[in-house]
């Protein structure tokens, strides 16, 4: 097992007192997010997101599957983040480790307690046959908040993500494939986007969107999962230094509008991808 | 996590003092240490139970009785025809983390297994006491199945006595709720449960579940009720399983050591007449307890379970 | 799931007869155990908890060593019958290792670790019966606990949950509620005030945010209050005890 690969602690004190003075080293604003890109793969369902450099790819799949015996007139969503050593080179392949039982966490929190997407659309036949819906994120490769990058992936291929259509007479049921109906689009109900912040100097300095680097220096850290309507899909601040109430408010008001800027950029891609197909 | 360790000069203290009648806690022999014995803990179970020894080992025993479909397997058809018509118990015991040092992670998993199969053993067995067949509802069907599940909290020897003990006492206060059968012709049967708690009946059989007296061989002596030094000296252990009659119902040799024929006879019957007293003295507990909580039911007083806050 | 239920009566009183900003029924007992460095056992409403702690001592694998500080190893086991339903709970459930690594994470910063490097402290809880309240009432129990084995921290660590019934912040929901409505809980020390851990899992509109947050603070002072007054009954008999 090879041990994370730390950085100096010159590079360290550098990085901290550049952020004590506003400055980072990529030249951002402290609340500034890196370059967004999104690219949705050849097929429906697949996107990738490249947040600087950390790369995300999310990979939507669908099933007919027997509903759970409690919720029998709902679809399932299942997410899956394996983190691969290609990107975490300190993960042994089979164990989860305490950072990817978190990320799954909050991940999942955000998509599927949040309801972003319609489950009861998902039913075919109640008691029999329901949609099951499969979220797969791959971690390419890691340069810090990976949680941000990989909610906007899962989104966004949510969104782009189309299932065969399907016809029920009685109880007979008909899956047309992509060739005979034109494919069905999931319902969403919206967007939840997670915005991290990493907190320096017990609490006094606060930073969006941090890189590998400084993650590494930091004190503690807060992912707020937001979505465009202002409201608060869910929050996790798990330990690390303790903050006032001020800041945590003040972090609120600075995740509501990156929520709104990035779901505005994931609505721009989904409109540049549909234009073109 | 290394195996508890024991230096020499102490192991010889204890051989010496079992010897002469004296153990490092001033008891003798055959004395076993104070026992605190509480029902009813936990509201959302349908039975449970506290084992407090001493200041030492302590167990909490749920019980939760739900429905659920019988089992149809069997060896042979004779066995499976049996088995269609009663409830079934399952049992479970865990050992916490919180107990010992040694029962983090995977420590304690081959002494659960261990626990579990003899707990399993004894109330599954014929001797189990139990009366299953009262527990079927739909013979082939349905019918309760009563989920036994031990947590040992505290660990100072001693264990299994204490298991069984709290698991009668959980038992004495289990009640199985009243279902009304209806035959709706046929073939189908439906039933109802009865929502009036007052309706609910014991469990029958509780008084005929054997206790278990571990018998410690030390030197060429016997001692009950071991604490986690007392049991590292141990050569030996002997296992009696004892019922309300006197009967024994279950013996498991356990240890490396050997033990002689004659010694082995004094034993069982030094476990036997354990096991009577510990039961009557057992059942006055249980019996004052529920006389304590009518008194203050018909005074309408707050019934106030001590549980943990009982004075140590 | 049930349909829409009542959670506020006509007269404003909850489920259980309390009002919105009321806490549980609280009792709390360091020292239950006889083996464990600490431990103790807190009852809030229906839900009950026994937290043990072991430690500082000797790091069982060699992987876990840090060079400057002891290392913080926290486990949770939920009794099968802790639940309305019995169910068997696996150690590795993704939802109690979470709790785990949360109630970990809360205590990191705390407990003043310098003071053991290379050594290990291990926090057990134990949940016997569960009405709502879990990440809330482990951090309650092993801050107890961690007092009870005369571990140095830098101030007591108390937790509490809100949530919003009808666009009204309420105080410490219990199961029905937490499956109902938006519940944060919130991890507090009360010296300076300063937040230690956030956690929520259901939507709440950011309008709200702010009140629900100070109603949950409010609460863990009043737990601090229970907390602290056990703490001191317990030194007093241990003193009364040992001055025969």
């Amino acid at each position: 097992m090879v041990k994370e690969f730390e950085s100096s602690i010159n590079e360290k004190d550098f990085i901290l007192q550049g952020i004590k003075e506003g400055l980072r080293l990529d030249n951002r604003d402290i609340y500034d997010f890196r370059q967004l890109g999104i690219t949705f793969g050849p097929d429906y369902g697949r996107s990738e997101v490249t947040l600087g450099n950390t790369r995300v790819l999310a990979k939507v799949s669908c099933e007919v599957m027997r509903p759970y015996q409690d919720r029998p007139a709902e679809g399932m969503i299942t997410l899956s983040t394996e983190m691969s050593p290609m990107a975490f080179p300190s993960v042994e392949p089979g164990r989860p480790s305490e950072e990817e039982i978190l990320v799954s966490r909050i991940l999942e929190k955000a998509i599927k307690r949040s309801r972003a997407i319609d489950t009861e659309g998902l039913c075919i036949v109640a008691n029999e046959k329901v949609w099951s819906i499969r979220v797969d994120i791959h971690f390419l490769d890691h340069d810090g908040n990976i949680i941000d990058a990989a909610c906007i992936a899962a989104i966004s291929a949510l969104a782009h993500f189309r299932r065969p259509d399907i016809t029920v007479i009685g109880e007979e049921v008909t899956i047309h494939s992509i060739e005979q109906r034109n494919p069905v689009p999931l319902s969403i109900h919206h967007m939840p986007i997670c915005v991290t912040f990493a907190f320096f100097e017990n609490g006094e300095y606060v930073v969006v969107d941090p890189t590998l680097q400084e993650e590494q220096i930091r004190q503690g850290d807060m992912t707020m999962t937001l979505n465009i309507h202002k409201e608060i899909c869910a929050l996790s601040k798990a330990g690390g230094t303790p903050l006032k109430m001020e800041t945590i408010i003040n972090c609120s008001q600075i995740a509501t509008t990156k929520a709104k800027w990035i779901t505005e950029q994931i609505q721009a891609a989904l409109d540049a991808e549909k234009s073109k197909k | 996590m290394p195996p508890a360790l024991i230096s020499p000069s102490e192991n010889d203290y204890i051989l010496r003092g079992v010897d002469s009648n004296i153990r490092a806690d001033g008891r003798g022999r055959l004395d076993y240490r104070q026992i605190i014995l509480e029902t009813g803990l936990i509201t959302q179970a349908s039975g449970s139970a506290r084992c407090r020894l001493g200041e030492g080992t302590d167990v909490l025993v749920g019980i939760k009785v739900e429905l659920g479909a019988v089992e149809l397997d069997g060896a042979d058809e004779d066995v499976a025809a049996i088995k269609a018509k009663r409830g079934r118990v399952v049992c479970n015991v865990e050992c916490s983390p919180i107990a010992s040092q040694q029962f983090a992670g995977r420590g304690a998993d081959d002494f659960n297994n261990e626990l579990t199969q003899m707990l399993d053993r004894v109330l599954n067995g014929p001797q189990g006491g139990l009366n299953l067949e009262k527990l079927c509802i739909i013979p082939g069907q349905q019918c309760w199945i009563v989920y036994i599940d031990a947590i040992v909290l505290d660990y100072a020897g001693n264990i299994l006595d204490t298991i069984f003990m709290a698991t009668r006492a959980a038992l004495y206060n289990t009640k199985i709720p009243k279902t009304i059968i209806q035959d709706r012709g046929d073939g189908e049967i439906e039933f109802d449960i009865s929502d009036d708690e007052e309706e609910w009946e014991r469990i029958e059989g509780w008084d005929k579940v054997p206790v278990a007296i571990t018998l410690n061989k030390i030197g060429s002596r016997h001692i009950v009720d071991a604490t986690p030094l007392e049991e590292l000296t141990t050569e030996a252990k002997l296992l009696v399983t004892v019922n309300k009659d006197g009967k024994v119902c279950g013996l498991q040799k356990s240890g490396g050591g050997s033990i002689n024929p004659s010694l082995l006879n004094d034993m069982v019957q030094t476990g036997r007449s354990l096991g009577q007293s510990l039961i009557q003295s057992l059942d006055e507990m249980l019996q004052r307890e529920e006389n304590d909580i009518n008194l203050k039911r018909a005074r309408k007083e707050r019934i106030e379970k001590l549980g943990f806050f009982a004075a140590i | 799931m049930s349909s829409r239920l009542e959670l506020i009566g006509p007269q404003g009183l909850r489920t259980d007869g309390r009002r919105f900003n009321e806490l549980r029924n609280m009792n709390c007992k360091p020292s239950v155990l006889s083996q464990a460095d600490g431990s103790a056992y807190i009852e809030q409403g229906n839900t009950k908890c026994l937290a043990a702690v072991y430690g500082p001592r000797e790091a069982r694998t060699k992987a876990q060593v840090l060079h400057n500080r002891a290392n913080i190893n926290v486990e949770i086991s939920l009794a099968p019958f802790s639940m309305e339903e019995r169910k068997k709970r696996s150690k590795s459930d993704k939802r109690i290792l979470e709790i785990a690594s949360a109630v970990k994470q809360t205590f990191e910063p705390i407990i003043m670790t310098e003071l053991y490097a290379r050594s290990q402290i291990d926090i057990y809880l134990q949940i016997l019966q569960f009405d709502g309240g879990t990440v809330q009432i482990c951090i309650n129990a092993a801050t107890l606990a961690i007092i009870d084995a005369g571990i140095p921290m830098k101030d007591y660590v108390c937790a509490c949950s809100a949530g919003c019934i009808d666009d009204e912040p309420v105080l410490d929901l219990n199961h029905l509620e937490e499956s109902n409505t938006p519940e944060l809980t919130v991890a507090l020390l009360p010296k300076n005030d300063k937040i230690t851990l956030l956690q929520m899992e259901s939507r709440l509109h950011i309008d709200k945010f702010q009140q629900v947050m100070e109603m949950a603070a409010k609460g863990c002072k009043e737990i601090h209050t229970v907390l602290d007054k056990a703490v001191r009954e317990n030194i007093k008999d241990l003193l009364k005890k040992s001055s025969i």
